[in-house]
């Protein structure tokens, strides 16, 4: 009973977010003359900074949205058409970029499957990347409120308008240095992420990403989560990596402050085997990679390059080159790399 | 290329500035400008005048600045400050530019009404940093160009190994979802699927 397990938690969480109004109000397929209500009915019941986590959390998967994405980071911006249906057991995403390139994104995610493609109509490719649903970790959608909270200082704002819908901001500011803080503004009614900012130490905004427009828990047609690309005869590639112990090969990586080794594995890099590992503290990500006796060039100088939010930094230990990526501040990425160490095998 | 005759000809008109503007000039090509701009003060007052009309687009607050005396403030300090010539950034542009080339122009607005950070653009980020200087400050400028050949060997450099971080960036997404922010986010990053 997938559907009812599903069912099930979907309200359990929403009783204790909101209360029974909230869950009336998500049920009912005519429920925007209650929201009114409802928004009343919920300034007597306040969420705390954890409850707006796990909302936002609940409402990325299973709340029908549909809407247009605007993304800027690193002096860029894009924007793109998303469309989201929960059909009861499985999450269907659908994504279509507006500017530059044309390009379809298409996510299945179930409880055993976390799917994306990516069509490339130029080249008539389609790339696949299938994740395992604990590999979905650490995406806002599935770190747990507390894991954010120990490396995080969560504080309520005020409510604003977003994407003309009423919104409260969530500000979390990190413990310490390693990372970034954030700026989170969720629907009121659902908890749906409208908006979301990352800010460096300069309190700079240098990603975000936001709805200028969406329309939520309405009823979507599976038509609309479909390509009209035709596809016959793409290619699909396919991305692969197998699990891998770095111990064991003699590697060192030591796991940062406040952060989780979620990952290690091999994969196919510049036509060798490279290792990767992934650290994550429910916000932040970091991927440390090992190219033993890699043929690249070293890197130009040792500064740490920056994209928007996204630090890389490279270094050769040993015979390998090292490099470090995440969504972390340049320091993070450079502390990171030369901490990494070669023992030799076991 | 256009911009290329400027050498030889000496012949530098506004569509010129507002190319080493948009930064569409490579070094090569924005020394040659900026060389023709130190030397003539009406290409200087046309530039003067594309910078502000630039500014009003982007931000009352910055067109404000147009005011006598501003730019001589700002030349003034930017002589006390030498270090603002250094390249320190190309990385970043050179990263960007791979990835999303016909973006720039919708960039370079972004970047003022988002993103509390100046961007210098990939191909004359000594150019960005010198724009206020040539009128006042000749010999500061020509040690820029100087500085901006030896920039250019390091930018290619740089280039190729921005590129390079092409497959970590798209590996490292596939196991992180690339971003605490939405989901979505990580898809709408650039170089994705470019494998």
């Amino acid at each position: 009973m997938v559907f009812g397990g599903l069912k099930r938690e979907g309200l359990h969480s929403l009783r204790t977010s909101r209360g029974w109004i909230g869950a009336l109000v998500l049920a009912g397929s005519a429920w925007m003359p209650l929201q009114g209500f409802a928004q009343e009915a919920r300034r007597e019941v306040p969420r705390s900074e954890a409850q707006w986590i796990q909302a936002a959390r609940t409402a990325a998967l299973r709340v029908n949205y549909t809407g247009t994405i605007i993304y800027q980071a690193g002096g860029e911006m894009t924007s793109s058409r998303i469309t989201h249906m929960f059909d009861g057991s499985k999450s269907l995403e659908r994504i279509q970029t507006l500017d530059g390139k044309p390009r379809e994104y298409l996510r299945k995610r179930s409880d055993s499957d976390d799917e994306v493609q990516c069509l490339i109509p130029e080249s008539k490719k389609i790339v696949v990347e299938k994740r395992s649903v604990e590999d979905s970790f650490p995406a806002l959608s599935s770190a747990s409120p507390d894991e954010i909270l120990q490396r995080y200082e969560a504080k309520l704002g005020p409510v604003e308008r977003v994407a003309g819908l009423e919104a409260q901001a969530l500000a979390l500011e990190p413990r310490d240095n390693l990372r970034y803080a954030y700026r989170l503004w969720l629907d009121r009614a659902t908890g749906l992420l409208l908006r979301a900012q990352t800010l460096n130490e300069r309190r700079e905004v240098i990603e975000q990403i936001s709805f200028s427009d969406v329309r939520i828990g309405e009823r979507i047609d599976r038509s609309a989560l479909k390509s009209p690309w035709s596809t016959d005869g793409w290619s699909v590639v396919r991305s692969e990596y197998r699990k891998a112990d770095l111990a064991k090969q003699g590697w060192i990586v030591p796991t940062p402050d406040g952060f989780r080794r979620t990952k290690e594995v091999v994969r196919r890099m510049h036509s060798a085997d490279a290792m990767q590992v992934v650290f994550a503290d429910g916000l932040a990500t970091i991927s440390v990679f090992i190219e033993p006796g890699s043929a690249i060039a070293d890197p130009p100088d040792d500064s740490v390059r920056i994209h928007g939010p996204t630090s890389a930094f490279s270094r050769r230990v040993s015979e390998a080159l090292v490099t470090v990526i995440g969504e972390v501040p340049p320091g993070t990425v450079r502390a990171v790399a030369q901490s990494v160490e070669f023992r030799g095998p076991r | 290329m256009a911009a290329r005759h400027i050498a030889t000809d000496g012949k530098v008109d506004t569509e010129h500035l507002s190319s080493l503007i948009d930064g569409e000039l490579d070094p090569h090509e924005a020394a040659a400008v900026l060389d023709a701009l130190c030397r003539d003060a009406e290409l200087q007052r046309r530039w003067s005048d594309l910078q502000l009309v630039g500014d009003a687009l982007r931000s009352t607050e910055v067109a404000a600045c147009h005011v006598d005396g501003f730019c001589d403030r700002v030349r003034k300090s930017l002589a006390d400050e030498p270090t603002v010539l250094a390249p320190r950034q190309l990385a970043r542009p050179a990263w960007r530019r791979y990835s999303w080339p016909g973006l720039a122009v919708a960039a370079s607005v972004a970047a003022i009404a988002f993103v509390a950070v100046p961007l210098m653009r990939s191909p004359a980020p000594d150019a960005m940093a010198q724009k206020q200087i040539p009128a006042a400050a000749p010999v500061v400028a020509s040690t820029a160009v100087l500085a901006s050949s030896q920039a250019e060997a390091k930018a290619a450099a740089a280039i190729a190994n921005a590129r390079a971080l092409d497959p970590y960036f798209a590996a490292h997404r596939e196991l992180t979802g690339g971003s605490p922010l939405p989901r979505a986010a990580a898809y709408l990053r650039p170089g994705v699927g470019e494998r």
